[in-house]
């Protein structure tokens, strides 16, 4: 391939401060792309393309030529742009009318055709021929990228879907859509109301998986770190064996999310907000997420290294596989944020059992050295995470030490002074009505009228005309 | 030539030998006497009797009912009526007392009365300075303001914010930690403050911004080199040595608990390290037990005057009016336990026993 000197494209997007990684992953490009299917592939080659310095060129020639197999003129459009900004000299990088052209009047053609044959359902009022015409226009909009018109479409099948099975799959094209969209809340809602239906049982089980890596996907990129690990790690392992055996058959998600994907997700996102008993609980012993987990076993390691105490194990190998991460579609905005949450508990955790800790030995422990260390601890204690302080002449890190006795006479005066004061205002609240001393504006004041403690009572204040109004003050 | 302070010492001894925790007429004319002769310390005991009733030409009920609140029954002041306006600037006065002797606990409970007064959809210029005061204090005493919308009738509240808006800016500058942002708010203002005759509190809230960002640190560090003090809490203009003259000042005159520990002669490497207020000696138990005393006597007698307080309500007609209908509506109902709920000052106690003979006289 072409020679791996960077494209100034990239220096210009760290500069931006967009996320651009140089090494080489891990993985095989064309083996990973293999596991999923459908328009996904397109969107995560894209972006590879645009985050890995190293893959870019082959991740964008193959997501250029996935574009042209299908019929989303504006993702070709995009990805064709995308790759003239980076490689302005590539002959590939020449937007190709004559494709886009022909796909834009197939598919004009194609959605005029299907209107008609909605129509003619619709006068003959055949329910389910009905529903199908708008299955397949719900469809042929989400293939050319017209996602809110495919969204309108499979929203209207709705009423006529009579099976509990036909609902399965209205539902199932709703979420793929919103998922397409990114709309996370809809993908959530939606996935709440299939899980509601009743199904019968061999499909209730087939669709289940799929419900939760949906949910726990929108979880994730809603930053609902905590419910995205429960939901994952909760997750029905069926999807793996379906996988196994045909990458293509329906069980599997491929459309999606791959069961490499839930394990990754799931353990990143245990790791970031469970504590360490949690972790042994929900991840280690979990009979479930161990199907998912193995598929992954550096990530074991690093949740097994982490209930040991072995923070900086762990956060090796968080950072050994960086690169991987940050090129998955889903997960790289949220990366850097998990381990950094990951590090701010480790070092949280480390530090429980002790009264005092040098810096050097806090330094030692994570790897790093002791300005970054103190900084790190800075904010954690102004977030009120750490319960300790930092003695810059001694080098220490020092817990705080409650004075209970103290404190909590304190807490006993002050609630004392705040009884009387709340019963002083009242008391006065009350002297003023009785006497009406109350402030009014020149045209309301009466004097003598007679007003008197009951009026109080009832919260109302007498002016002149003898209408009622409330009165606030002294609490 | 006569004492000027003696005329508040006569009204002082008037006001403490009539009835306990009442206002009267001359509460009034004796704080502003005070102000006049600068004679503070004869007033303070009328000012530490916590007000809870008001006296006065109580105005006939229309019920016919005897007025539950004795009268005062001295001569210059049962024939006075009194004017809401004595009662806000009492309280006003007070604070500024209370503010030139320097217990601002007291200040800050004084303007929070005055610019809580009840207002019926408006507000008194009195309250409005009162409101001024009030925030100033509070940023100079304890950094932050208490939220007091809550207390406040909408147009009373609005009223108050837009004419204290130079005041809202001072606070607002107030919690940026950058000192030349309040700097230059304070600046701007300096003929608003000078009208108000509030020069000298801005003055003092200035000092406190500086007070209030070295004390922060405590909360991040147990000691801490003066360097880093420098650079996170004063401005860069500032030198090193005045920053430590500074630190040393504050720690001397008992404003901040810490040390400065310099090691060698080099003041330029000086630590401050942050202890806590007060170290525990052997009497500690002892004093808190003679300050939960103190606390407890003077809930005691707040309670006395809540009863008193409880008793009248229960006795007026509007409300005897409302438990007959509710009793007409709920045969079999208790109206005790609605009398209690509605009081909400679990007051089921402290109903009269002959209550039946008003209901039926209704």
């Amino acid at each position: 391939m072409s020679a791996r000197s960077e494209p100034p494209w990239f220096q210009q997007a760290r500069d931006d401060g967009g996320l651009v990684v140089s090494d080489p992953p891990k993985f095989d490009l064309d083996s990973y792309i293999a596991n999923y299917k459908g328009k996904t592939r397109i969107a995560r080659l894209l972006h590879i393309g645009q985050t890995s310095s190293y893959l870019s060129n082959d991740a964008l020639r193959l997501a250029i030529s996935e574009a042209r197999e299908g019929k989303d003129v504006e993702l070709y459009l995009r990805v064709v742009k995308v790759f003239h900004e980076i490689f302005p000299e590539d002959p590939v990088s020449q937007t190709d009318t004559n494709w886009v052209d022909r796909v834009q009047r197939e598919a004009d053609a194609e959605s005029r055709r299907l209107e008609a044959e909605l129509r003619g359902y619709k006068n003959n009022l055949i329910k389910e021929s009905i529903r199908m015409a708008y299955d397949d226009m719900g469809r042929h909009y989400q293939h050319i990228g017209a996602l809110g018109e495919a969204v309108k479409n499979f929203n209207k099948e709705r009423e006529y879907c009579q099976l509990p099975a036909h609902i399965a799959i209205m539902v199932n094209r709703l979420i793929n859509a919103h998922i397409e969209q990114n709309s996370w809340i809809s993908v959530e809602a939606n996935v709440q109301k299939l899980r509601g239906l009743p199904q019968k049982p061999g499909e209730g089980e087939k669709l289940e998986a799929k419900l939760s890596a949906a949910q726990g996907l929108a979880e994730l990129s809603t930053q609902q770190y905590r419910r995205a690990a429960l939901t994952l790690l909760d997750c029905n392992p069926r999807m793996i064996q379906s996988r196994l055996e045909d990458t293509a058959a329906d069980e599997s998600y491929g459309e999606v999310i791959t069961p490499n994907d839930i394990a990754s997700y799931g353990a990143l996102c245990a790791l970031a907000s469970m504590n360490r008993t949690e972790l042994q609980k929900n991840v280690l012993d979990n009979t479930k997420f161990r199907n998912y987990l193995e598929l992954e076993p550096h990530l074991r390691r690093a949740v097994s290294s982490f209930v040991a105490g072995k923070y900086s194990q762990c956060l090796d190998i968080l950072s050994a596989h960086r690169t991987d991460y940050i090129l998955d579609l889903y997960l790289s905005p949220h990366y850097d944020q998990l381990v950094s949450m990951i590090r701010n508990k480790a070092i949280v955790q480390y530090f429980v059992p002790f009264s005092k800790v040098t810096f050097s030995a806090l330094a030692t422990a994570f790897k790093t050295n002791e300005d970054d260390i103190i900084e790190s601890l800075t904010e954690l204690i102004g977030s009120y995470s750490l319960p300790a302080t930092l003695d810059l002449e001694d080098g220490l890190l020092v817990a705080n030490t409650a004075e209970t006795r103290a404190e909590m006479f304190k807490a006993a005066m002050g609630a004392g002074q705040d009884y009387e004061k709340v019963l002083q205002s009242r008391l006065l609240r009350f002297a003023v009505s009785n006497a009406n001393l109350d402030i009014s504006s020149p045209k309301q004041q009466g004097v003598g009228n007679g007003t008197g403690a009951g009026d109080l009572l009832m919260g109302r204040e007498y002016n002149a005309k003898g209408k009622g109004k409330p009165t606030k003050g002294f609490f | 030539m006569t004492d000027p302070s003696l005329s508040v010492e006569a009204l002082a001894s008037a006001i403490t030998n009539a009835e306990p925790h009442t206002f009267t007429p001359l509460h009034s004319h004796i704080v502003y006497e005070a102000l006049q002769t600068k004679s503070y310390t004869a007033v303070l005991p009328v000012l530490d009797n916590d007000i809870y009733k008001i006296t006065g030409d109580n105005s006939a009920r229309s019920d016919g009912a005897s007025p539950t609140q004795p009268l005062f029954s001295h001569a210059l002041t049962s024939t006075v009526k009194i004017r809401y306006q004595e009662v806000v600037s009492y309280f006003l006065y007070g604070g500024m007392i209370y503010l030139a002797v320097g217990n601002y606990d007291r200040a800050i409970l004084f303007f929070e009365l005055a610019t809580v007064y009840p207002a019926n959809n408006t507000a008194s210029k009195i309250q409005v300075e009162a409101y001024k005061k009030w925030i100033l204090i509070n940023l100079f005493h304890n950094g932050k303001l208490p939220s007091l919308a809550r207390h406040l009738g909408g147009q009373h509240h609005r009223i108050l914010t837009s004419l204290a808006k130079p005041y809202e800016a001072v606070v607002e500058a107030f919690q940026n930690p950058d000192a030349k942002r309040l700097a230059e708010t304070v600046n701007i203002g300096q003929a608003i403050w000078a009208q108000d005759l509030n020069t000298g509190l801005i003055s003092l809230v200035l000092r406190a911004h500086q007070r209030f960002a070295i004390s922060s640190l405590s909360k991040i560090y147990r000691s801490i080199p003066i360097k880093k003090v420098h650079q996170l809490a004063f401005s860069a203009s500032t030198t090193h040595n005045e920053v430590y003259e500074y630190i040393a000042n504050l720690i001397a005159s008992g404003q901040l608990s810490a040390t400065l520990t310099v090691p060698g002669s080099d003041s330029g490497n000086a630590f401050l390290r942050f202890t806590s207020p007060g170290t525990e000696g052997p009497n500690v138990e002892n004093q808190r037990i003679q300050l939960a005393i103190i606390q407890q006597t003077k809930i005691n007698i707040i309670n006395e005057y809540v009863k008193e307080m409880t008793h009248t309500l229960q006795m007026s007609r509007p409300y005897l009016e409302s438990l007959h209908k509710s009793k007409k509506k709920n045969p079999g109902g208790d109206p005790s336990n609605n009398g209690a709920a509605n009081l909400g000052i679990g007051a089921s106690q402290y109903l009269a026993e002959d209550e039946d003979e008003y209901l039926e006289a209704l």
